[in-house]
């Protein structure tokens, strides 16, 4: 791992955490703002050492794709978000495995309680690591790519409509 | 305490010609533990079920691991290259002999003793075998009566007496796994491009009907609809309204239907989103392999969007089985439908818009699992007493369209919002789960709808019968397309993810916001 | 890893784990034997884990940094997929104290002690390491 300067790693984690709490609140609108136009989000099916496309995935969204599911998530009518679930993600070991020029790959651990409220009531707890990778622009660090690797991908899943 | 004067529903003696009528179906069906052990025994066990393809396992030593209704087996090819399925259960003491979902393996070897099967359920050998009579136990791992296999779909029955499997499917089902198979120029498809599980809380019949329902789509799936931006043709699909499109659905008998947007298509490939100058290659591979011809109509046709009774939907670009394992709840499977081909392409797109039209996390798929489990919640919670008790109420209303529908050639068909396709599943559930082999084609039934339905009687329903050939006459001229096409591929990332580093510099270019995908 | 709080002399009475490094050399040897089925396929896992804190700085006999120790305190939870049977989703959660120490190569542990919030209940197979 390179090396950053504290500031820099502070920069980082405020914005994971930030990322996290956008996310758990369905502020679907302020979350977007955070991601940049090649914006890649994947969630794969077992571990995510395969190439996206190859196979089926979860979620594999070019940055179009993403558009239109944060669009489907604010039309109030995405019934499988109606109401949105309340979510809290607790985030963990948040590490910078390693920085190229002005982007940093940044692992973290997480856990997310769900309550889903749509029908059966249940709360659902996902686990898993998040690897995002982040970008200095003249706007602030911004989100490039975030992976998603829950713990027990190959089970069946529940909805999982929200932005995880 | 007063019973309403209707027949008492008492212990696992379900009366289901009373509880299956021709419009409409009793929630208890949903949610009875006896009904659903009877469905274990009727339909799982001593009928057909799906149980996978034969491209998932293509070495000697592959095998998957699969449900026959509540039964765990594993799907293996032999080193002979025959399709075995047997238990995933040691016939010695019953340990799970393949914890994962898929592997490859010489043999099938228990970790309990080490009792050792070759890939056809045959024990090979136990060890120390002085303490057995014959120096080797008598027995095999247990497997289904038979198997059968239809352009590469394996199919199992458990009981072994349920006749052959081209009577299972009849004309209709075979039809439809021709048209899903011939999308491949080889004839043969590619199903290894992973499965994904859903699970749902629900019963396992909300799945034959939501997934071949042309009725809820714009309005449960309205969401995506007004998410895609306006000039996308979907807004065409959803402002279209009743009985302007030329869609169809229809009822092919024996619990196979279809939703037929061929009619509907107005461009070749309308179903894949794409040109024909994006698939270049698997459309001239289409034409060298089956002539001009059959490969204009595949083009134009596209895979069907059906079900195969009980389990197998054919979901265009997807194949999808239902795996019930609870009377609330279910595992819906799905996969992409891959060919072979020598196009550098097709195969991306079509897992692209899997992943966009199913699984927990895509744009259709959820708003059905959500309403699935609301319905499942509405018969299960309080009223499950009532329902199991009596049947003044608790009806699910399947009547739309009833009047209108058409039959003939052995299938019927109707407006493809119609009810035609639920009324041609629970039909022929009817049939099974009251004894009857099949129920026939789906042919009128010369009984004009009941108009009081109160009095509605057995013999004023539809009949289960034998089969005969349908007919499949059609033409293309309309102005609808279906849905998933409009999630077309548009993923294009420039960086491999890796567990330890990553590359830059090869960002793919700005993509708005602006357009929607495709 | 004690049975109930750890605060008694390892082998003074029955605990979970209480490996010295020849026994830990075994218990890896043994999970990647292939045949340790209760860790075949392997458990996907993650750690979440918070509350990092130095408990004590023990010098080293030079005075020169090498050989100094650190005792420090985490708590976790972490989420197993039980993938070998049951499919289950396991929740552990517990309180880690590594001993860390200083050596020519970085920092090495010297012990690790995790005490389970629920040891004293009957537990699920723990046939990785935790």
């Amino acid at each position: 791992m390179d090396r950053v300067d504290e500031a820099t790693r502070r920069d980082i984690e405020a914005f994971v955490y930030r990322e996290a709490r956008l996310a758990d609140e369905s502020r679907y609108g302020e979350w977007e703002a955070l991601v940049t136009d090649d914006m890649h989000y994947w969630v794969p099916f077992g571990p995510g050492n395969y190439e996206p496309g190859t196979r089926v995935s979860y979620i594999n969204d070019n940055r179009a794709r993403l558009g239109t599911r944060i669009r489907q998530l604010a039309t109030g009518i995405h019934h499988a978000q109606d109401p949105p679930s309340s979510m809290r993600r607790v985030v963990s070991n948040i590490e910078i495995l390693s920085t190229d020029g002005d982007e940093f790959e940044v692992g973290s651990n997480f856990v997310l309680y769900e309550h889903a409220v749509q029908a059966t009531g249940h709360l659902r707890l996902w686990a898993g690591r998040a690897t995002h990778r982040l970008r200095h622009t003249p706007d602030g660090l911004r989100m490039a790519a975030k992976k998603v690797e829950l713990v027990n991908s190959t089970s069946p899943l529940p909805n999982l409509a929200f932005i995880i | 305490m007063v019973l309403a004067a209707e027949t008492p529903i008492v212990g696992t003696g379900r009366d289901y010609t009373h509880l299956v009528q021709d419009y409409r179906v009793h929630g208890s069906l949903y949610t009875d533990p006896s009904v659903f052990a009877d469905e274990m025994k009727h339909i799982f066990t001593d009928g057909w079920v799906f149980v996978g393809h034969e491209s998932e396992i293509p070495n000697g030593g592959d095998w998957v691991a699969r449900r026959l209704g509540t039964e765990r087996v594993l799907m293996a090819r032999t080193p002979e290259g025959e399709i075995s399925v047997v238990a995933n259960r040691c016939a010695h003491r019953g340990t799970t002999l393949c914890p994962q979902s898929e592997g490859n393996n010489r043999n099938f070897r228990c970790p309990y003793h080490a009792w050792t099967y070759a890939l056809d359920g045959t024990l090979l050998g136990a060890p120390f075998p002085q303490g057995f009579r014959n120096g080797k136990p008598d027995v095999r791992l247990d497997q289904p009566g038979q198997i059968g296999i239809y352009r590469g779909f394996v199919f199992a029955n458990q009981s072994g007496t349920a006749g052959p499997l081209s009577e299972h499917l009849g004309p209709g089902g075979s039809d439809l796994l021709d048209r899903a198979a011939d999308m491949s120029p080889t004839g043969r498809l590619q199903l290894n491009g992973g499965w994904i599980g859903q699970r749902v809380d629900s019963n396992w019949k909300m799945w034959p009907e939501s997934d071949n329902d042309g009725y809820h789509i714009i309005f449960a799936h309205e969401s995506l609809a007004s998410s895609l931006l306006a000039g996308s043709q979907y807004e065409d699909v959803i402002l279209e309204g009743e009985g302007r499109t030329k869609s169809v659905a229809r009822d092919y008998g024996g619990g196979h239907v279809e939703l037929d947007f061929r009619k509907s298509y107005t461009t070749e490939l309308a179903w894949l989103g794409a040109p024909r100058g994006k698939v270049s290659a698997y459309c001239d591979d289409l034409e060298d392999a089956y002539g001009v011809e059959k490969a204009k109509s595949i083009m134009w046709d596209g895979p069907p969007h059906a079900f195969v009774f009980p389990n197998l939907f054919l979901g265009e670009m997807n194949i999808a089985r239902i795996d019930p394992l609870a009377p609330g709840l279910t595992e819906h499977h799905h996969t992409p439908l891959l060919v072979e081909t020598s196009d550098p392409g097709i195969n991306r797109r079509v897992v692209l818009q899997s992943e966009a039209a199913m699984g927990p996390a895509s744009f259709f798929l959820p708003e059905d699992v959500v309403i699935a489990e609301r319905m499942h919640r509405a018969f299960d919670v309080g009223g499950a007493t009532d329902l199991h008790g009596h049947t003044e109420r608790g009806w699910v209303e399947l009547g739309r369209g009833i009047e209108r529908e058409q039959s003939g050639g052995g299938q019927r068909w109707s407006d493809v919002t119609d009810e035609t396709t639920s009324r041609g599943f629970w039909h022929h559930y009817r049939c099974v789960m009251s004894g009857s082999a099949t129920s026939g084609p789906a042919e009128g039934n010369g009984a004009a709808p009941p108009t009081d339905r109160r009095a509605t009687v057995k013999a004023d329903q539809r009949r289960c019968r034998p089969s005969t050939r349908p007919r499949g006459a059609r033409s293309r001229n309309s102005s609808t397309t279906r849905l998933c096409s409009r999630m077309s591929p548009g993923t294009k990332t420039g960086w491999r993810w890796s567990p330890t580093t990553f590359t830059t510099g090869c960002r793919s270019g700005p993509v708005t916001t602006s357009r929607a995908p495709g | 890893m004690p049975f109930g709080a750890g605060d008694y002399e390892p082998g003074s009475r029955v605990s979970f784990l209480n490996d010295n490094r020849n026994r830990l050399r075994t218990r890896i040897q043994q999970l990647m034997s292939g045949r340790r089925y209760s860790q075949v396929p392997k458990s996907p896992m993650r750690r979440v884990i918070s509350n990092i804190q130095i408990l004590a700085v023990h010098p080293g006999d030079n005075g020169d940094g090498d050989g100094d120790e650190y005792e420090v305190g985490s708590n976790f939870v972490l989420y197993e997929h039980a993938v070998q049977a049951t499919n289950d989703m396991r929740i552990w959660v517990g309180r880690t104290t590594h001993r860390l120490r200083r050596t020519d190569e970085g920092l090495r542990i010297a012990a690790k002690k995790v005490e389970l919030v629920n040891s004293t209940s009957a537990l699920p197979n723990m046939a990785f390491i935790i």
